[in-house]
């Protein structure tokens, strides 16, 4: 039997470990196993235009905006300030989640629908939903994981939108950055931060008058609810480098409908809006209206 | 050299040729008859003038009425009783609500008056349950012209009267008959709703 040495054994154990040494060492000198790798995409820029319609019959010769239940109004200052606006990228992250993952059935509509028929379903509390926005939907609800990616802002402030004008703003910053993780998005969700406006209120003809004839009105609107945006995009190694998010928030001409003016204006001086829980919740029901339409283009 | 393959003799090229002849016209005729018997244009044939079309256009009247079927039977509902006079009038709500309309007496019928909040201007459609007379005026009491009326359906059986309007923006009363019916549905719907 031949003799190995005794110190053979000891001597590979100790090369073994200078070698996971060096390893180490060499990973560590790299830094690739401890930095942040890169996003597969980022938002890159996109512009927001802001603009509240005058439809044909919603303005009477004088210029006033008229109401759907017998008033008219006249805006000083010319129009209405928001502050900032901003868009929250909402998604699930991870892989596993492509666009494909929540495709339904129109003939067999999800929980919550009845109906689903010419391009939409009808939702248990009479809303008329369009099949992407319902495919969106049970991508955003899978898990409970959705969540928001990235708040994209626009700053409006000191900016007045007349009714029939159109103002529109470069992307100003990204919170906390613009890049976009592995995962899907479904969903671009817009928040005005206030809308604020002041002016005159009389009675159409046909109304009855209100007291003290021609009165004047302040309005405050903060804590609105989002208006909810439809997009769903993958995002992984094949996704484009950056994308861009250009919209366009029509604010309803319906804001201002179904606002009992007489009943606000039974006290004296100016009709403060926001001090009326009925006017609030109204103005708010109003908003809702609004249409929030974007494009995210690679 | 060149050697000719003989020619095979006359009477067997005939006979061969003429068998052919026969099969192919017979499988011929089969071919014509099965596609005749299955009512496909036969082989060669040019195609059939009144081929039906390959997708159905849509029928927004149809979908309307399966729409205002589904408000009819929702969960959206009010509940107004009409006035003798304009200026008390109820609003009848419209966002696919169901209004349950009570129609007190009037002389020696029933009638009443209902505001209608016309948030948008454009062409409005007003369904009802039972076929009452209907008027329509605006603020200032200017009648205001039904400009169509459908009373068959074919997609909702509840449904009895369907009147098509031109409204402006603003405050209209629809007057409800003199009728003998005390009560009816009326679902409102207008401007960009879709169906």
């Amino acid at each position: 039997m031949t003799r190995r040495a005794a110190w053979l054994p000891a001597a590979g154990a100790m090369l073994a470990g200078a070698g996971i040494l060096a390893a180490a060492g060499v990973l560590g000198v790299a830094g690739c196993a401890w930095a942040p790798g890169a996003a597969f995409s980022e938002i890159r820029g996109g512009t927001l235009a802001l603009q509240l319609p005058g439809p044909a019959g919603r303005m009477d010769e004088a210029g006033r905006w008229l109401t759907s239940n017998g008033y008219a109004l006249a805006f000083e200052g010319g129009g209405l300030r928001v502050g900032t606006v901003s868009v929250a990228l909402v998604g699930t992250a991870g892989a596993g989640t492509g666009a494909g993952a929540a495709r339904f059935d129109p003939s067999r509509p999800p929980s919550g629908y009845t109906l689903c028929h010419a391009g939409h379903c009808h939702r248990t509390d009479g809303a008329l939903v369009p099949y992407s926005e319902v495919e969106a939907e049970l991508i955003r609800g899978t898990g409970g994981a959705a969540t928001t990616i990235a708040d994209l802002v626009w700053d409006f402030r000191g900016v007045t939108i007349s009714p029939g004008a159109k103002e529109t703003r470069p992307l100003g910053r990204c919170d906390p950055d613009c890049l976009l993780g592995r995962g899907t998005i479904a969903g671009a969700d817009l928040r005005l931060a206030s809308v604020a406006a002041t002016g005159t209120v009389e009675a159409s003809p046909g109304t009855p008058p209100l007291p003290g004839g021609k009165r004047t009105w302040t309005l405050a609107l903060t804590g609105l609810d989002a208006l909810k945006g439809t997009v769903v995009r993958s995002v992984d190694r094949d996704a484009p480098a950056s994308f861009s998010l250009d919209g366009t928030l029509a604010i309803s001409d319906k804001l201002f409908d179904g606002l009992d003016w007489a009943a606000l204006a039974s006290g004296a001086g100016t009709i403060d809006l926001r001090a009326s829980p009925g006017a609030a919740s109204t103005l708010a029901a109003n908003y809702a209206k609004s249409n929030w339409s974007f494009e995210l283009k690679p | 050299m060149h050697y000719k393959t003989a020619e095979p003799a006359e009477p067997a090229r005939t006979a061969r040729t003429a068998a052919t002849s026969v099969a192919g016209a017979f499988s011929a005729a089969l071919v014509l008859a099965s596609c005749a018997m299955l009512g496909y244009p036969a082989p060669g044939a040019s195609p059939s003038p009144t081929a039906p079309a390959v997708t159905p256009t849509p029928d927004p009247q149809a979908a309307l009425e399966e729409d205002v079927c589904g408000d009819l039977g929702g969960s959206k509902v009010a509940t107004l009783t009409a006035a003798a006079a304009t200026d008390s009038a109820p609003a009848l709500q419209g966002e696919h609500t169901r209004n349950n309309v009570t129609l007190p007496a009037s002389a020696s019928a029933r009638a009443g008056f209902l505001k209608l909040e016309s948030t948008e201007q454009g062409e409005w459609g007003l369904f009802l349950t039972k076929n009452v007379p209907v008027k329509i005026t605006d603020a200032t009491g200017k009648a205001v012209a039904i400009s169509g009326t459908r009373t068959t359906f074919a997609k909702c059986q509840e449904l009895k009267a369907q009147h098509t309007a031109t409204l402006k923006v603003g405050v209209h009363y629809l007057e409800l008959g003199p009728t003998s019916e005390s009560d009816l549905a009326i679902v409102v719907e207008g401007g960009e709703e879709e169906h």
